[in-house]
């Protein structure tokens, strides 16, 4: 059987995956023992480049269990529509559909970001966004480049994205990215917002919770709401808002949580 | 194209000229320390009442190296002896509680990465938490503590020590910051890392009024050597690993950094350095025990640099009758990744020389010239 999971409003929909269904990986961490790597950060199957990309496309995903839950919350998240396989049955899955239900509407704000990738079609700046995502590095896919972002990307690409990646981070300057996170390497944020509110949207891609995510979204936002999927009540601990930033920290994070913050 | 293809195209390019993540970009990263505390009167913490000097008491049946167990009326007298010196008091009481006080926190940092076979002995943290208690310290006010739990737990200090003095990991999960102060950290990026903020440990802003600091003598293979300075820095800010990642460190100058960050700094007054056992190869673990030697000595002072100076020639000394490459060696040849039982195999370029620059940052008295060592044998 298959699902869908509508872009704004979560809903179980029966009935045959959209045609032509681009498919998506299950997102999760993906544990790669017998995989030499340049580096020590776990790899993340993220589907946030992807939706960032073509967020009208519809996606077919098999996710099955427990890891449903989080393929709901992060199409949720991008706002795309999303046919989940092997779902049924899975109570996470259903718990996530209820919490997801449960947010309140903050209506059509727009992504946020400090850089735009123009799209080339190329499956280098395909990779280069996923990279860009990973490290929430915040970008938006524009046709041409925009002069109300930080920082414009065209091709032709570096033969290495990751060093690319990292070379867009150091002319940006961390000061001046909208989103840090602090304290773990498996957390992919998305920012939506209009200037006076903010909502920030974690989805954590491990199988287990993080316990302690530093959060510095930047402008002064001293009011917040917190939502966080199968932790009723939680609160955000030390939270600080700033002229120039807001901090606080995320004590546990399962799959997924929201945050509001407004003027 | 998939990530690792990606990678693949990466290493056959030969024109990269981008840089790299996974290149520690300099030997002096843009440190950026923030914090609200002030730097505490001139006598507090690092280096102290007593810059530049240092008690060293040798007892040759401290420690009876057949069975591990230390001599605990050895041990005592050594303390003692080492604190009266140190202040120059005749009554070791005296020379507690000239400084703590009734009310004082104090947190005893120890160092149990060599455990449960080189570490801070509970014999000898026992007695520092008695002479606490005996100078008015409430014993629910005297906090024993380590960063990681799993290693602590070997140890089962809470055995030595009376009811109500908190024996605690910091870490209660690997990697969670929870027990971290926020607003209290170094942000730095030394190879492209995303988290760039190493937090200090909660207790020591927010709890503690006072910090004992009691290291061992150690090899160890990024910076050299460990003892006064790595424990206190590395064991009291989270994220600090990705410092050595790759064979070229940055330990050079993140240790001393950590170690002046406020109110660290000022709030450890107090260094005990147990010498009873040692590593001269491969630590700060004990993979083999053919790497444990027994010093069978105390350090005590409240320079942290001078102290880790004199214990920086314990370990050489070894490493050399041993036939072992000096701590000094830099040589990328002796460099490889992982643990092997050669000793004249390093895992990363040493730097021992944290030790000079952390003097440099006004932290104690390098200069093996200007070091006042006063050495007993008990």
């Amino acid at each position: 059987m298959l699902l869908l999971l509508a872009a704004s409003l979560p809903s179980l929909l029966n009935g045959a995956p959209p045609e032509g269904c681009t498919t998506a990986p299950a997102p999760k961490v993906n544990l790669r023992a017998n995989v030499a790597r340049a580096t020590t950060s776990p790899w993340v199957e993220s589907n946030a480049s992807r939706y960032t990309h073509k967020p009208a496309a519809k996606y077919c995903l098999d996710a099955p269990g427990k890891s449903s839950a989080l393929a709901a919350a992060e199409a949720f998240a991008f706002g795309v529509s999303a046919w989940i396989k092997s779902a049924e049955g899975s109570p996470e899955f259903s718990k996530m559909l209820e919490f997801l239900k449960s947010l309140p509407a903050v209506g059509d704000l727009p992504q946020m970001a400090n850089i735009g990738v123009v799209d080339d079609g190329s499956s280098q700046t395909a990779e280069l966004m996923n990279l860009l995502s990973r490290r929430n590095l915040l970008y938006r896919v524009v046709s041409t480049p925009d002069s109300h972002l930080d920082i414009n990307i065209s091709g032709p690409h570096a033969a290495d994205p990751s060093a690319e990646a990292y070379e867009i981070r150091q002319k940006l300057g961390d000061s001046k990215r909208l989103l840090r996170l602090y304290g773990s390497e498996v957390v992919v944020g998305r920012l939506v917002g209009d200037g006076k509110r903010i909502r920030l949207h974690l989805m954590n891609y491990s199988n287990r919770p993080v316990n302690g995510l530093r959060v510095r979204v930047l402008g002064n936002f001293p009011k917040s709401a917190f939502q966080a999927y199968g932790l009723s009540g939680a609160v955000l601990a030390d939270f600080s808002a700033t002229a120039e930033a807001t901090e606080f920290t995320v004590q546990s994070l399962n799959e997924y949580a929201v945050i509001d913050l407004t003027k | 194209m998939h990530r690792r293809t990606f990678l693949a195209a990466a290493a056959a390019s030969p024109m990269l000229n981008l840089p790299l993540p996974g290149a520690p970009k300099s030997d002096m990263p843009e440190y950026r320390t923030v914090t609200k505390y002030p730097h505490g009167a001139a006598n507090m913490g690092m280096p102290g009442r007593y810059p530049g000097q240092v008690v060293r008491v040798r007892a040759e049946n401290s420690i009876d190296t057949l069975t591990e167990k230390l001599n605990v009326p050895v041990v005592d007298e050594m303390i003692a002896r080492g604190m009266r010196e140190l202040t120059g008091m005749k009554d070791a009481r005296d020379a507690w509680r000239s400084f703590f006080e009734p009310n004082d926190v104090v947190g005893i940092k120890t160092n149990c990465s060599g455990a449960p076979m080189v570490m801070s002995s509970p014999e000898v943290v026992a007695n520092v938490v008695h002479n606490l208690i005996a100078v008015g310290v409430k014993a629910t006010n005297i906090w024993i503590y380590e960063r990681f739990p799993d290693q602590m737990a070997t140890v089962k200090y809470e055995n030595y020590v009376p009811a109500g003095v908190h024996v605690d990991g910091v870490e209660k999960t690997r990697q969670s910051i929870l027990e971290y102060d926020p607003a209290t950290y170094v942000e730095v990026d030394f190879f492209g890392e995303d988290d760039t903020r190493s937090m200090l440990v909660r207790h020591v802003s927010e709890r503690f009024t006072k910090i004992i600091n009691v290291p061992n003598i150690k090899d160890h293979g990024a910076s050299g050597v460990t003892g006064c300075l790595k424990n206190i820095a590395y064991g009291n800010f989270s994220n600090v690993a990705r410092s050595h990642q790759f064979s070229k460190t940055n330990t050079l100058s993140f240790i001393g950094t950590l170690a002046s960050v406020e109110p660290l700094r000022t709030k450890t007054v107090l260094n005990i350095m147990d010498g009873m056992r040692g590593v001269w190869h491969g630590g700060p673990f004990l993979h083999d025990k053919r790497f444990r030697f027994y010093p069978k000595q105390m350090m005590f002072g409240t320079d942290p640099v001078s102290m880790d100076r004199l214990m920086m020639d314990v370990v050489e000394e070894r490493r050399k009758r041993e036939g072992a490459i000096s701590v000094w060696d830099r040589s990328q040849k002796n460099v490889t990744k992982g643990f092997t039982s050669d000793p004249n195999v390093n895992n990363f370029i040493r730097e021992p020389g944290h030790i000079e620059f952390a003097g440099a940052k006004g932290l104690g008295v390098y200069d093996i010239k200007q070091i006042q060592e006063k050495a007993f044998t008990v």
